[in-house]
Order: C-alpha cells, then sequence, then structure tokens
C-alpha cells in the first residue's frame, strides 16, 4: 500500500482546494493546529488514513474520516471546489441551535483554527484574506456578548469571601 | 481558573490583536497571523479544549 494512492473523488475542502491523495490528506492534517488535532474527529481520520495507506485498509473509510473531521456536526457538505463555509450561515445556525455559551466558544475556536490553517501565508493576499476570516469571525456580535458574559462570570467567582472588612 | 475561562481568554486575546492591527493600520501581516496561532494553539488552551470536547467538567446524571 501507499501513501499515493488516490481518493475515488477529491475531498473538497471548506475553504476551496481539495485533497486527492492520502499523502494529501495528512499533510493537511500535520498542517492543522495542534488543539485540532487532538480532538476525536481528527484522531479518527488519522487514524483510517494510516489503516489504508500502510495496512490495506478501506480507502473509502479514510475518505469518510477526513469528511467527518472537516464537516462535524452536521454540517453541509459541499459537492464542489466552492464549499460553503461563511461566518454568517454558521452564525444563523448556532443561533437557531441555541448553543450554549461553551459550546459556541468551543466551536468559534475551533473555527478559528481552521481559517488558520487553511490560510495560505506564503501570499500577501492570503494573508489578508486570513485577517478579514478571523476578523469577521471574532468580531461577531454574538462572540463578543460571549466573551464578556463569561468574563464578567469569572470575575465575579474571583471576589474574595469571606469580604475583608478590615481594609 | 476554568477551562471555558482559558479558552475566553485566548479569544479576548486574538480580539485585541486584531483590534491593535485595525487601528495601527496595516502592518507585519504575517507577524499578526504568527501571534494570534500562538494565542490559539498554546498549550494550555489546546489541553482546556480537549476536556471540554470531551466533556470534562460537566454534571451527567449516573445509574
Amino acid at each position: 500500500m501507499s501513501w499515493l494512492i488516490r481518493f475515488s473523488e477529491p475531498i473538497a475542502l471548506p475553504s476551496g482546494g481539495e485533497l486527492a491523495t492520502l499523502k494529501d490528506a495528512g499533510s493537511y492534517i500535520t498542517s492543522l493546529p495542534k488543539a485540532t488535532q487532538a480532538t476525536t474527529a481528527w484522531q479518527t481520520a488519522v487514524h483510517v488514513l494510516i489503516q489504508a495507506a500502510d495496512y490495506g485498509g478501506p480507502i473509502e473509510f479514510a475518505r469518510l474520516g477526513m469528511q467527518q473531521a472537516l464537516f462535524q456536526k452536521g454540517e453541509p457538505v459541499p459537492l464542489g471546489k466552492e464549499g460553503p463555509r461563511l461566518a454568517q450561515p454558521q452564525q444563523a445556525r448556532e443561533r437557531q441551535m441555541n448553543l450554549s455559551d461553551q459550546e459556541l466558544t468551543l466551536n468559534v475556536l475551533r473555527e478559528a483554527q481552521l481559517i488558520l490553517a487553511d490560510s495560505d501565508r506564503t501570499q500577501s493576499r492570503g494573508l489578508e484574506k486570513t485577517i478579514h476570516e478571523l476578523r469577521d469571525l471574532l468580531n461577531r456580535n454574538d462572540v463578543i456578548e460571549v466573551v464578556d458574559r463569561l468574563q464578567y462570570c469569572a470575575g465575579l467567582r474571583l471576589a474574595e469571601w469571606p469580604p475583608n472588612y478590615s481594609a | 481558573m476554568r477551562d471555558i475561562d482559558i479558552l475566553t481568554k485566548a479569544m479576548e486575546d486574538a480580539q485585541l490583536v486584531l483590534r491593535e492591527y485595525d487601528q495601527l493600520g496595516p502592518r507585519d501581516r504575517h507577524a499578526v497571523l504568527q501571534r494570534i496561532l500562538e494565542i490559539l494553539d498554546q498549550e494550555h488552551v489546546a489541553a482546556a479544549q480537549a476536556r471540554l470536547l470531551k466533556g470534562y467538567g460537566q454534571l451527567k446524571v449516573v445509574k
């Protein structure tokens, strides 16, 4: 078996581009932030990739593992290269789903890490696009509200108890 | 500090970097992205993220 084996159909990336071979998929995963790689979905994707490349495991499983990691929690899998991954639709989905502050924080953090992983830092235009995407994501009203709310709660928890009246 | 506080702090720090970039005008974009990457990819942030994703610290009904 080999890492040069091609998927039956290339895997479209959320930010454009595609992964044609097991090697492409492996390289893509190693380019992700460590935190993203450590998540269950990506660990599963790594496992099925290695099974396919080194132990003759099913290539289709490797493909499915990658797609599940790329498009988690029921996000639509794009049919073509121009897959939808815009901040606005996700914000609408999250509002509809009524996510908790914690879930929203985790989602936004993961999205930011994916934007960084997908960014083309070899070109000035790519850098500007990445900054623009991060700004759109982190400056969303709901994200700012959640950060403020959670920090306010953290501040309340850190208050001294019992209060020291001697000062 | 709770795990969620660690993540919130990381997100706030990343927001601050972007705000500085906007206020000071276009500068070294690569350095800005590198700073954000360092903030969001810190070991303790990754660890907190992994713990929350696994559901640590959440109350569960146990039979």
